[in-house]
């Protein structure tokens, strides 16, 4: 019967049955200092201290003692960062920094605050500075969020269109048209019109470097894998 | 044929390489193997003000790249050059595996020369307009 609670990377699971739990520890997700619960506990325990699980953990680390905290919440396992990767802070696995969801929780890698971002240690939910390694610990809604609530981000194209070659075409016979076909549809007819029927009265002059330098621009974003709006400008 | 164009209904066709590829050969397909060009004027700049852009000559330029005369190549765009090699650079990035002559052609350092080269002389165009055409014209 599902009955049991696990605390897995600060997330409560379940309910789960025992058979569930004993495969946790069998795939080493669920450790001894895990902490654990089902209805008549009074408090959280750490899974190596209830004895039905004990025998399961034959070979491995102790259980912790009770009047102990378990290590995982004391904090510091800073982990080494390799160029181009950082933590998730929900799950601290190590990801690209250019990541919008975390391969391993599938979690907003920024959204959560579990862990530091840049050493991977344990932070206080309410840390603003990690205490291991000083970084300012990035908050806030991440890129999912960004597009859910902005709405009006572009569909990009895949692969990334070269941003030299879409100034070259937005510079070109037909104004704006890297911006068309980098996703950005609207902007790119409007703003060919605009240039269109300014070019007569003389203004259309002074958009043409600007439709090849935005073109240049929005198509580097687009390639850093950034999101760009509809209306978005350089 | 059938199969073709009902993914072409499909907003994410557009969005693939597959367009790309297609519009970057019928280009170069054009400009070297058309006897002659059309003599139709297709710079918007052209038809309503008679004032060219600096990107204006680009495909005379290819044409004449692609049929030997370099010299007058120069003369109706020094731009011609550039976009000859990224139309090229970007149906060998679209169509290739990944490998050391794509490496050797698409690096930063190749971008960053590229990109500072397109600037100079598209503003070099740019302000040859201004003097030769725009303020005649006022």
């Amino acid at each position: 019967m599902p009955e049991w609670y696990v605390m897995i990377a600060n997330q409560q699971i379940g309910p789960v049955d025992h058979a569930k739990i004993v495969e946790f520890i069998r795939l080493k997700q669920v450790v001894p200092q895990t902490l654990v619960w089902k209805h008549g506990m009074n408090e959280w325990i750490a899974v190596g201290n209830v004895d039905v699980f004990q025998s399961y953990f034959a070979g491995t680390a102790q259980p912790t003692p009770p009047n102990q905290a378990p290590p995982h919440t004391s904090g510091h396992r800073a982990k080494q960062k390799l160029a181009g990767t950082r933590f998730c802070r929900n799950c601290a696995e190590a990801i690209d920094e250019r990541a919008v969801v975390c391969l391993s929780c599938g979690a907003d890698p920024v959204k959560s605050n579990n862990y530091c971002q840049e050493c991977g240690s344990e932070t206080h939910p309410k840390a603003i500075i990690c205490v291991h390694c000083g970084c300012k610990l990035a908050t806030g809604p991440g890129i999912l969020d960004q597009i859910a609530q902005g709405g009006d981000y572009i569909d990009a194209p895949n692969p990334p269109r070269d941003p030299l070659l879409m100034a070259l075409l937005s510079g070109c016979c037909i104004f704006w048209l890297g911006q068309i076909l980098m996703g950005q549809t609207t902007k790119g007819i409007v703003m060919l019109l605009v240039t269109i029927l300014s070019i007569p009265v003389g203004l259309g002059i002074v958009l043409w470097p600007i439709a090849a330098i935005d073109a240049y621009l929005i198509g580097k974003k687009l390639k850093e894998g950034k999101p760009v709006k509809q209306w978005e400008f350089f | 044929m059938g199969v073709l164009l009902t993914r072409m209904t499909q907003p994410r066709f557009w969005q693939s390489k597959y367009p790309e590829i297609l519009g970057i050969s019928l280009i170069l397909a054009y400009v070297a193997l058309a006897r002659e060009l059309l003599p139709i004027p297709l710079c918007p700049s052209v038809i309503f003000s008679d004032i060219p852009c600096p990107t204006c000559g680009i495909t005379r330029s290819m044409w004449s790249i692609f049929h030997g005369d370099w010299v007058r190549a120069f003369h109706w765009n020094p731009l011609g050059f550039l976009a000859v090699f990224l139309f090229v650079r970007r149906l060998l990035v679209l169509t290739m595996p990944r490998n050391r002559l794509i490496e050797a052609i698409d690096n930063r350092w190749v971008n960053g020369i590229l990109g500072m080269t397109f600037f100079i002389v598209y503003f070099w165009m740019f302000f040859y307009i201004i003097n030769n055409y725009y303020i005649k014209y006022i």
